[in-house]
């Protein structure tokens, strides 16, 4: 099976030839974009790079926020200690 | 295909370094699960020669539990974690592995948890996950999150291993799939639980995660320094690379 590197570098390269396509104006003509949509192809590495940032920002970002932070976990445990060590002594343990 | 539960045994691997404080109570809480739910268990201690006589405190509690229940397998010096496992597979009586801290950042509650789940569907591993439903992590501050949230989300886009959380090491494993994983990882480490995760997919290997409450660290301290993140990217690079 591939690595994920390679997996990686097969799909960048597929999509990298295909917007130097576009870019050079080397496809068939039936496929020949509108001026409108033209214009962008040259910056669509960069928008993809942007989106891709964002949205990483903003995964980790909301996971960030949404953390759970077990505070009863910690307190539940804290008596549970003492419970052992309770009952650890009056079973003859040596702490 | 199913076993049958009333063969299966659960052994738990602990291994110690300076761990005389929270032994006791890591195997206290262990016992109390397992007897709670009647499931048949043994705990490795695997004591790395600790200066603060952690093997003192284990044999006591092997004389309270009982040597069936209590299994010592001490060693002559700090030997590092992969090592402990193979060391702790080798004297396993159960079936099961269960692999887990000893300084009480792993709750032995959740254990009934994962056997339920492994019952299931008859997984192969069933891992402790922070990242999911009720999951989560005590005493981490905001830089600590920080730090495991990008790492996490950086393995999730880089690997897609199909879990959670691959750093933890709150598990419960099929011995003879354990003992497989352990003849390929390489890692040390943070990575090298991430390793036997993303191994064990490339093998094929069935995964089950459970949530898990991480409380850091009761008593002693830990960190992650900027040598912890340098190690685990270029072990993210080298997974990235090689599977």
């Amino acid at each position: 099976m591939a690595t994920k590197l390679q997996q990686f570098t097969l799909v960048f390269g597929f999509v990298s030839a295909v917007w130097t396509v576009f870019l050079l104006n080397l496809q068939p003509a039936a496929l020949k974009p509108s001026p409108a949509v033209s214009q962008i192809i040259p910056a669509l590495p960069f928008v993809a790079l942007v989106a891709f940032c964002a949205y990483s920002l903003m995964a980790i970002g909301y996971r960030l926020a949404t953390f759970n932070d077990c505070n009863e976990a910690s307190q539940e445990l804290q008596q549970e200690v003492k419970l052992a060590r309770a009952d650890l002594s009056a079973k003859g343990f040596k702490f | 295909m199913a076993t049958n539960a009333a063969a299966d045994k659960y052994s738990v691997l602990l291994p110690t370094y300076n761990e005389r404080e929270n032994l006791p109570l890591i195997v206290w809480l262990l016992v109390r699960a397992f007897e709670a739910h009647k499931f048949n268990y043994e705990i490795i201690i695997i004591d790395d020669n600790s200066p603060d006589q952690t093997i003192e405190v284990a044999k006591q509690l092997q004389s309270l539990y009982g040597e069936h229940h209590i299994v010592l397998r001490p060693r002559p010096g700090k030997l590092g974690l992969g090592t402990a496992y193979i060391h702790g597979i080798k004297h396993a009586t159960g079936n099961f592995i269960i692999i887990m801290d000893a300084d009480m950042s792993h709750h032995p509650k959740f254990i009934p948890q994962f056997i339920a789940k492994q019952r299931e569907k008859d997984y192969d591993i069933v891992s402790g996950t922070r990242y999911m439903g009720d999951g989560g992590a005590f005493g981490w501050d905001v830089s600590r999150k920080l730090i495991s949230r990008t790492a996490n989300y950086l393995a999730q886009t880089l690997l897609r291993p199909n879990a959670s959380d691959l750093t933890g090491s709150f598990r419960l494993y099929k011995k003879e799939v354990l003992a497989r994983l352990m003849e390929e990882c390489v890692s040390k480490g943070y990575v090298f639980q991430m390793e036997m995760i993303v191994r064990a997919r490339l093998l094929g290997f069935t995964l089950a995660e459970v949530p898990i409450s991480f409380v850091d660290r009761v008593y002693g301290e830990s960190k992650l320094g900027g040598m912890e993140v340098v190690t685990y990217a270029e072990g993210l690079m080298y997974l990235f690379a090689n599977t």
